[in-house]
C-alpha cells in the first residue's frame, strides 16, 4: 500500500511536472507552415519582428495576461524579462505595429486559434484535437 | 482570394475581439481597428527666479491603427500639446494648447519582409524620435540630440525591410519631396525642412543589443541652409543597468549669417539601473555644439522612475545645465505618463 501511494505521489508529480515544462505551439490551420518553429522563430514572432506569414496573412499573436504563470513560464522560456518585455511591447504598438490579443483561458485560445486566420498561440497540457488547429512547434 | 481571405479575416477577427481581455496600455479592439492613446502631465520647478515653475498638459495623443488588408494598414494619430494647467504669476487656463497631426500614412505590404509606408511618419532617426511617448521613455527632458537638428518627420514615403537574420540590418530608406505636412507651430518647432531624404540601418533588438546607423540630407526652409545628418545610436542591457546613447554629427552648407560654423555636432549617454522592484535610477550626460552658438551646450540629468505598470510612469530629475542655452533650465521636473 505505502509503495502504491508513493508510486501515485510519483506520477502525479511527474505529470504536473512535465505539464510546466512543456508549452506546445499551436495555429490556426491555413497558417503556411511545414515546419516545427525553431525558438528564434517564435521569439520572432513574439517579438512582433514578423508580423505577416509567407503568404502575407497577418499574424494574430495570442498572448496570456501579463503576470499570469502560464506567460511567465512561457516568457522564461524565451529568455525574456517580464518587466521589459511589457514595455517593449507598448514600444511596438507605438510604432505602429498590432499587440498580441489576449486569452486567458486554453478555451477561448483554443476557439480564437481555430477561428482566426493567421493566428499563433502557447498552450500547455496534452495536444488539443481540433481539425482547425495545428502543432507548428513546441519549448521545452 | 484577396478579398474573401481578408473578408473572413474580419468577420472572425471582429466577432472575437469583443472577446478580449483588456489590459492598460494594448488599447481597444474593434475588429480590424485598434485605439490607443497616452497622456503625460508635467512640472517643472527651475532653480532661478526669472522662468516661472509650471504644471501643464504636455500631451494628449490618440492613435488609431488599423489592418484591412495586405495593401491597406492606415494609422493616424492626433496630439493635443502644451496645455498649461497651473503657472506661477499667470493665469495658465487662458493659455491654449496646440492640437497637430503627428502620425497619418498607410502601409502597404509588398512582401512578408518589404513594406511601402506613404503618408505623415516620424523619422526613423535614434531609437527616441520613434518612441518618445511619456511613458516609454526614461525622462521628462528629451536629449536635443534626439531632436534638435533633423526632420522628426518624413511626409513622404518610406520603404522597409525587415530581416530575421541576425547579421543583416534592417533598412529603411525615406524620401519626402516637399515640405512637411501639417507641420507643429512655429513656435513649438523654429527649424522647417524639405526634400528630406535618408536611411538608417538598425541591428539586434532591445534584448540582444541595438545599434542603429542614420543618415538625413534636407534642406531647410527657415534658414539659408541644407545639410547631411549622420548617427548612431544603440541601446544595450547588463541586466543590472540598460545603456543607451546616441551621437550625431551634421555638415551644413549655404550662407547663413548666424552660423558660426559649417559643422554640428552632439551626444548623449544615459544610464538606468533598477534599484528594487519596479524603481528606477536614471543619470544621463549631454553635449550639444550648437551651429549658431559659440560655446558647446552641456547638461547632465539625475532622476528616479516608478513604474508599477509597463504603461505607468512617474518620473522626477533634476536637471543641470551649462554652456550654450538651448532651453533647459536648472531645475527639478517631474511627470506622469499614461498609455491607455
Amino acid at each position: 500500500m505505502q509503495y502504491f501511494i508513493l508510486y501515485l505521489v510519483y506520477m502525479v508529480t511527474s505529470f504536473a511536472y512535465a505539464e510546466e515544462q512543456v508549452l506546445i505551439i499551436i495555429a490556426n490551420h491555413s497558417v503556411p507552415i511545414d515546419h516545427k518553429l525553431s525558438i528564434r522563430e517564435i521569439r520572432n514572432i513574439y517579438l512582433l519582428k514578423k508580423i505577416s506569414w509567407s503568404d502575407l496573412t497577418p499574424i494574430v499573436v495570442i498572448n496570456k495576461k501579463s503576470g499570469s504563470p502560464q506567460r511567465q513560464q512561457f516568457e522564461k522560456k524565451l529568455n525574456l524579462s517580464s518587466a521589459k518585455y511589457a514595455l517593449y511591447l507598448k514600444k511596438m504598438h507605438y510604432k505602429g505595429i498590432s499587440l498580441p490579443i489576449i486569452q486567458n483561458s486554453r478555451d477561448a485560445v483554443l476557439s480564437f486559434v481555430s477561428k482566426v486566420p493567421g493566428a499563433i498561440a502557447y498552450i500547455n497540457g496534452p495536444p488539443p484535437i481540433n481539425s482547425h488547429i495545428k502543432i507548428i512547434g513546441s519549448i521545452k | 482570394m484577396l478579398p474573401r481571405k481578408l473578408c473572413c479575416i474580419l468577420l472572425m477577427y471582429g466577432g472575437i475581439a469583443s472577446a478580449n481581455d483588456y489590459e492598460l496600455g494594448q488599447g481597444y479592439d474593434l475588429g480590424a481597428w485598434n485605439i490607443s492613446g497616452y497622456t503625460t502631465v508635467e512640472f517643472k520647478v527651475p532653480i532661478q527666479n526669472k522662468y516661472d515653475a509650471e504644471l501643464e498638459i504636455d500631451d494628449i495623443a490618440l492613435f488609431v491603427g488599423g489592418n484591412l488588408h495586405q495593401y491597406l494598414n492606415p494609422f493616424f494619430e492626433i496630439e493635443y500639446s502644451s496645455q498649461p494647467l497651473w503657472k506661477k504669476s499667470e493665469n495658465a487656463l487662458s493659455q491654449a494648447g496646440h492640437f497637430y497631426v503627428e502620425r497619418l500614412y498607410n502601409d502597404a505590404k509588398i512582401t512578408n519582409k518589404l513594406n511601402i509606408r506613404f503618408g505623415k511618419m516620424l523619422a526613423p532617426l535614434g531609437d527616441w524620435n520613434q518612441t518618445h511617448a511619456g511613458p516609454l521613455v526614461a525622462t521628462v527632458n528629451r536629449p536635443f540630440s534626439t531632436f534638435i537638428n533633423f526632420s522628426e518627420f518624413i511626409s513622404g514615403v518610406s520603404l522597409g525591410y525587415q530581416t530575421e537574420v541576425n547579421w543583416l540590418p534592417n533598412i529603411i530608406v525615406y524620401y519626402q519631396p516637399w515640405r512637411e505636412l501639417l507641420p507643429k507651430s512655429i513656435e513649438q518647432r523654429p527649424t522647417r525642412y524639405k526634400n528630406v531624404s535618408g536611411f538608417n540601418l538598425q541591428y539586434g533588438d532591445e534584448f540582444t543589443g541595438q545599434i542603429a546607423l542614420s543618415v538625413q540630407h534636407a534642406d531647410l526652409t527657415t534658414r539659408n541652409e541644407r545639410q547631411t545628418l549622420f548617427s548612431i545610436d544603440g541601446v544595450y542591457d547588463f541586466d543590472y543597468l540598460k545603456l543607451s546613447l546616441q551621437l550625431s554629427y551634421a555638415t551644413i552648407y549655404g550662407n547663413e549669417l548666424t552660423r558660426q560654423r559649417n559643422h554640428e555636432w552632439g551626444g548623449y549617454i544615459q544610464v538606468l539601473a533598477p534599484i528594487v522592484d519596479r524603481w528606477f535610477v536614471v543619470g544621463r550626460s549631454e553635449v550639444f555644439m550648437q551651429r549658431d552658438e559659440k560655446n558647446a551646450h552641456y547638461n547632465a540629468i539625475f532622476g528616479i522612475n516608478y513604474r508599477p505598470h509597463s504603461s505607468i510612469a512617474w518620473k522626477l530629475e533634476y536637471a543641470l545645465q551649462q554652456g550654450a542655452s538651448l532651453g533647459l533650465h536648472d531645475g527639478v521636473y517631474g511627470s506622469l505618463g499614461i498609455m491607455f
